[in-house]
């Protein structure tokens, strides 16, 4: 239990140092200016980390007022988590106002389904609802960030190297985030050490993508999106779709007729 | 192992697959901007060789053939036939999906997107990428008939040679309203 403790204190040493890090360059950088919510989640999580020292530190670790102390801060974090996404996606795909129109309706429909299959599918007795809340949050954000790339992927729209990766980050967070907390809460009190130190880990690697994609960052002014007139999409898209339909109803037939089998 | 242990993690897993999948490009360059209607190709390969396609899938030609020579020969020329159907509807598969991105391409690039037209447009690529392998399936199984492959030909250029005239429209609009005039005069 004791090297438990202390592995845990040397992983919070390193998120410590690496927030420092990442909050450094971003300053230096000054990119509280074009990402002011991702700074903002950095910021707090640096304020997370001397608030909950302070608490366990009069109460005990053990105590109820760090375990909600904990639990509050840390909702507190995955919402500014949660901000710094948002702030990700409207980044990257801001500029093509048609698509980023679609975009976040259909970003908000499967962060919202994800978050309720979590709240769903979690435990909720008294002990483990703040850890299906946790669980939800977590699993909609992986949830968003994937949705979104696909979108991207999809409307083939170039997503910068730093970004995709301060975009991955986040989302390998809150997937193992998601798997840790499921785990905690089927095995609850058995795992709460080993818990608090995969989730450090986890923490780490996700500063240091973080503090990397940040640092090769560049300014996001460099690309201006040069807009078609809206006339061209109402001409093309419906063009497409009837002829796509009628290629699909050939291949219906070439599916159903005999004359494709046969030599 | 909980039940609820195992629904979260293949939930994870799959995320975790789809990130993978999404983050890696797309082969061919991808472009933003004005550059991207630029670098849209709607030249349709497959329509050169229609006419040698033709002859080598002639019903009438293997039926002679097939008349002519010993059983090995003949089957050896029936599955030459199945290969040559199965690379031509490669080829045009290959052709679809360039018309495909293109007009990804415009719809990223448009200022407003019809969310009904953009479901539409998905759910018929997604039924035409079903459809093309469950023919490519028939065609492995059997040789085929020219008369199937014709008609998806013409579907495909036709559709191509609509989508060219759009383009050159898109390509006007965007040099703005002073080229329009020029263009015109």
């Amino acid at each position: 239990m004791l090297i438990l403790a202390n592995i845990v204190k040397v992983l919070w040493g390193c998120a410590l140092a690496l927030q420092l890090v990442v909050f450094a360059i971003m300053i230096r950088k000054k990119q509280y200016k074009e990402f002011p919510t991702i700074f903002s989640y950095i910021l707090i999580t640096l304020l997370q980390s001397p608030v909950l020292y302070l608490v366990y530190a009069i109460y005990g670790y053990g105590s109820w007022p760090a375990y909600w102390t904990g639990w509050i801060s840390q909702g507190i974090v995955v919402i500014f988590r949660w901000a710094a996404v948002c702030e990700l996606c409207h980044t990257i795909l801001g500029q093509f106002r048609g698509i980023w129109g679609l975009a976040w309706r259909v970003l908000t429909v499967f962060g919202a389904l994800a978050l309720l299959t979590a709240l769903v599918l979690g435990r909720h007795d008294f002990d483990r609802l703040i850890s299906t809340f946790d669980l939800g949050l977590e699993f909609s954000i992986a949830t968003v960030m994937v949705v979104f790339f696909l979108f991207a992927r999809y409307y083939q729209v170039e997503v910068e190297t730093s970004l995709r990766s301060i975009g991955v980050a986040f989302c390998l967070y809150s997937c193992f985030r998601s798997l840790n907390d499921i785990v905690l809460q089927t095995f609850w009190r058995n795992y709460a050490g080993t818990w608090s130190i995969i989730d450090q880990i986890t923490y780490v690697a996700t500063l240091i993508l973080l503090g990397s994609a940040v640092y090769v960052l560049r300014p996001q002014t460099e690309h201006r999106i040069v807009l078609l007139p809206h006339t061209a999409y109402t001409q093309f898209a419906p063009q497409v779709n009837e002829r796509l339909k009628a290629l699909n109803d050939r291949l219906s037939q070439l599916l159903r007729s005999k004359e494709t089998g046969s030599t | 192992m909980s039940l609820l242990l195992v629904t979260v993690g293949v939930l994870v897993a799959g995320l975790l697959g789809l990130l993978l999948w999404s983050t890696f490009k797309k082969t061919g360059a991808r472009r933003t901007g004005k550059h991207q209607i630029e670098s849209i190709s709607l030249h349709c390969k497959h329509v050169p060789n229609l006419s040698q396609i033709r002859q080598a899938l002639d019903r009438a030609d293997f039926e002679y053939l097939t008349a002519k020579v010993n059983e090995k020969a003949a089957r050896r020329v029936h599955a030459e036939r199945r290969r040559i159907a199965l690379k031509y509807l490669a080829g045009l598969q290959g052709d679809f999906e360039q018309l495909m991105d293109a007009a990804q391409v415009v719809a990223s690039l448009s200022p407003q997107v019809e969310a009904k037209e953009e479901w539409k447009r998905f759910r018929l690529s997604v039924e035409f990428k079903v459809k093309y392998q469950l023919v490519r399936a028939k065609i492995a199984m059997h040789a085929p008939g020219f008369h199937g492959l014709e008609n998806l030909a013409q579907l495909v250029s036709s559709l191509a040679m609509n989508l060219e005239r759009a383009v050159g429209e898109i390509g006007i609009a965007a040099m703005g309203p002073a080229a329009a005039v020029s263009t015109k005069s």
